[in-house]
């Protein structure tokens, strides 16, 4: 991960006995991993969902850390890479939209920090969004991270044998920052028709809107499954 | 909020075993402005002495609410960072971890607590407080539990001492008010129903409710729980109520809307609650008669209860003996005083009929009972099984008293006077065994009477008295008898209850092991399974290793072919240029 300390983003979706549980939070790899069950008792007695969740809760949290760890140890190439990412979340009523730039070489950046800066700026009343913008930012740098470790494996694995790591196509989300920018001179200053895109953007939603939303997501997502039913039987 | 400057010795009474320190320091009065007068038992003689709490008065501007912390405590200030809590999360405090540093971990600490305090009287839970918090959730956990154990959250003291009834006044006024649901979006009282959710910690009154007014979108109709308040304000009838309501009743009859009007406080359905729960009857213990329980009732309030009481006594005259049906109607029509005086005169002939009848067997029978039963409890008796003389003047009276000895008393066959008989636990008399069906213990004219008094227990008395009449072995004139014996099948009834919730229990223990042994061997199978897949995939293994072994040799030979014709060509160009 590229920042000093690697908090690791763990998302919940468990649907069990007509209860759902959605969630998505950080969690420190150092700590042991006993304190996973705790955890995941101590929410399922917060929240009274049904005991069989307490399993669910656990495997899936440990399963997301596995995979953290099977990444770990192994090297990151990071170039000087800037990187934009994106958020794009509801979290109850407030729907936040924004794209910036994050440097990724720059281990001193804190996803924490920068998430609560930015719900006091926009003054979000929602105490809620800070951690979830967290979590998306956590999650866009691991992504990042395991792309770039999987391309360096690739290139170690490269049929050449040679020295120069090439990396592919897929995982170069750097960006010319030149390009990025206006040519020429305009040095720092973004193209015009970009500037809408860069900007953070905060709505609150009405409780219908919000009723609406939920309605197309759970729509959408059933024809996902549908989808994938026939798929497989297919 | 105003907090107190933080004492300077903190109190070492703690139930804690964390505080290593001993600060030993009694704390017997606070100078901040207190609300009750400052607790003057501080107990300091050691780690095992129980916390008393002490006000610290922190009005928040929008509740006049005293939040208490406890005594040990009071080191807490919102800005400074105490030794107490660098002692007890180190990992805060050594860096090894960027983001486990002081601030992260005071902006927990204090968000924590904020967000207690913005609701002091409802329990902060892990998940509610890790919410809104931007840290990974160990580390909220870790502040969370560090502030639940010493007090500064989801704290409420304990109920001793009268300071604290002071406080908990305050306390409990503001729990009464909460406790009356009011709804957390539209503020109104809720009085018919409400609707909570657990997950968000909401009231919703019916109004809200049906208007899908919730707070947060992430909930559903379906979350939310009902609860009828109907029954929650019920504050205890005082006698004057009872009063009101007796005479309104008497003046109103079943108009019951009058009746609430007169009865001040009450709603309509708590005075025909409370009227029919009213107990009567106790005035009248008389003679156990046919119709004691409808007299009982009957006689027992206003004349105007008996339109609805008569309503209740339907049942009765739903019973399966025609005979109780036809007395059940009967009465029901006739009217109580009538029914009463005529049941007693019925009865009378009837006691007086069997007297008659049995004066010549019943004198000596009665006293030969007594002596019997004088003999049986003052003499040394013998078991009067055949063969057995044991004797029993260690046994119980019960088993003196009708001369059998314990054994005895439960074996299924005994020879008495010659013949084949079993003990009936219910007469505590030895009948013949044709008297008995399969391995009871009673006989069976008894167990007739008892299920049948069993399943109508209103007409208790009469059945009994009834099956007394038609029994001729215990006349009615002998009512010690009687009532002795019932007693004793109570005891009998008890024991057997017992036997059956064992028997109950073991069969379900047996049960449970019966599964556990099945889900070993299918756990065993489990085991054997995988290792055979591990078994299976292990050639592949081998052939990969061959595999990339080979081709390391490749490379290898490659390389080496590689340095060969380097070789040859340096040999050649050599040779070419010593030809040049």
């Amino acid at each position: 991960m590229p920042t000093k300390e690697s908090l690791i983003p763990i998302h919940l979706d468990l649907d069990l006995d007509g209860h759902r549980y959605k969630d998505a939070f950080t969690w420190n790899p150092h700590d042991p991993d006993s304190q996973v069950l705790s955890f995941a008792k101590r929410t399922v007695k917060d929240l009274k969902l049904p005991p069989t969740f307490v399993t669910q809760i656990s495997q899936s949290i440990q399963h997301q850390l596995a995979e953290f760890r099977s990444f770990g140890g192994q090297d990151m190439f990071i170039q000087e890479k800037i990187v934009p990412l994106k958020l794009d979340l509801r979290v109850n009523n407030t729907v936040v939209r924004d794209t910036f730039l994050w440097d990724i070489s720059n281990f001193e950046s804190d996803p924490e920090g920068f998430a609560v800066t930015l719900c006091n700026d926009l003054d979000v009343a929602d105490p809620e969004v800070a951690p979830a913008i967290a979590v998306a930012i956590r999650e866009q740098l691991y992504e990042i991270a395991t792309q770039s470790v999987s391309a360096v494996k690739e290139a170690k694995l490269g049929k050449k044998g040679r020295r120069g790591y090439e990396l592919s196509k897929g995982g170069n989300n750097a960006l010319d920052v030149s390009r990025y920018f206006g040519s020429k001179g305009s040095g720092v200053i973004r193209k015009r028709k970009d500037w809408y895109m860069n900007g953070p953007t905060v709505d609150v939603l009405t409780n219908e809107e919000v009723g609406t939303l939920e309605e197309l997501n759970s729509r959408f997502r059933r024809k996902l499954d549908e989808k994938e039913d026939s798929f497989q039987q297919g | 909020m105003a907090d107190p400057s933080p004492q300077p010795p903190p109190s070492a009474s703690t139930q804690l075993p964390l505080q290593p320190l001993q600060q030993l320091a009694a704390l017997t009065e606070l100078e901040t402005p207190s609300v009750a007068p400052s607790v003057a038992e501080t107990e300091t003689s050691g780690p095992t002495a129980t916390a008393t709490p002490e006000l610290i008065s922190a009005p928040s501007p929008a509740v006049s609410y005293t939040i208490i912390v406890p005594s040990f405590s009071a080191w807490f200030s919102w800005d400074e960072i105490h030794d107490t809590e660098r002692r007890l999360l180190p990992e805060f405090f050594d860096g090894k971890s960027t983001s486990r540093n002081p601030s992260s971990y005071k902006y927990l600490r204090n968000a924590i607590i904020s967000k207690f305090r913005s609701q002091p009287t409802s329990k902060l839970s892990y998940t509610e407080a890790r919410r809104g918090l931007v840290a990974d959730v160990g580390s909220v956990r870790k502040v969370f539990d560090f502030l639940e154990e010493w007090g500064l959250i989801n704290y409420t003291p304990p109920k001793k001492g009268k300071e604290e009834t002071e406080a908990r006044g305050a306390l409990g006024k503001k729990d009464e008010s909460s406790g009356k649901r009011i709804c957390t979006s539209c503020g109104a009282v809720c009085s018919l129903q409400c609707f909570t959710t657990a997950k968000a910690n909401m009231t919703l009154c019916a109004k809200c409710f049906v208007k899908s007014n919730y707070q947060r979108p992430g909930l559903s109709s379906a979350d939310f729980k009902r609860v009828d308040l109907l029954e929650e304000p019920r504050p205890d009838w005082t006698d004057k109520e009872t009063l009101h309501l007796l005479e309104a009743i008497l003046h109103y009859g079943e108009d019951w809307k009058k009746v609430a009007e007169y009865v001040a406080s009450r709603p309509v359905k708590d005075c025909i609650a409370r009227f029919v729960k009213l107990p009567f009857g106790e005035q009248f213990i008389g003679p156990k008669e046919e119709h004691n329980g409808y007299t009982e009732q009957g006689g027992g309030d206003a004349d105007e209860n008996e339109s609805i009481k008569r309503r209740r006594l339907s049942p009765l005259a739903d019973a399966s003996n025609p005979i109780m049906a036809q007395v059940a109607f009967l009465s029901a029509i006739v009217g109580p005083h009538v029914a009463e005086t005529a049941a007693q005169a019925a009865v009378s002939a009837l006691s007086n009929l069997g007297a008659n009848e049995a004066t010549d067997l019943t004198e000596p029978c009665v006293s030969e009972t007594n002596e019997e039963l004088d003999e049986k409890l003052y003499s040394t008796p013998c078991c009067s099984v055949n063969g057995c003389g044991s004797d029993l003047s260690n046994c119980r009276d019960y088993h003196r008293r009708h001369k059998v000895c314990e054994a005895h008393s439960k074996a299924s066959i005994v020879l008495v006077g010659g013949q084949e008989q079993r003990f009936c636990q219910q007469c505590s008399r030895f009948h013949l065994l044709s008297e008995f069906d399969g391995v009871k213990r009673s006989c069976r004219n008894r167990l007739d009477l008892l299920n049948f008094r069993r399943r109508r227990p209103q007409s208790e008395a009469v059945n009994t008295s009834l099956s007394s009449a038609s029994h001729q072995d215990s006349a009615v004139g002998e009512p010690v008898v009687s009532a002795e014996l019932e007693i004793e099948e109570e005891e009998q009834e008890l024991e057997k209850s017992f036997s059956d919730i064992i028997e109950v229990q073991m069969k379900e223990m047996q049960e449970k092991l019966v599964r556990f042994e099945e889900m070993d061997v299918i756990m065993a199978r489990e085991r054997l399974q995988v290792q055979y897949l591990r078994d299976l995939i292990l050639p592949d293994q081998l052939a990969i290793a061959q595999h990339q072994h080979r081709l390391a040799m490749m490379a290898r030979e490659n390389v080496s072919t590689w340095e060969k014709l380097r070789s040859t060509n340096d040999v050649i160009d050599r040779g070419t240029t010593l030809l040049l």
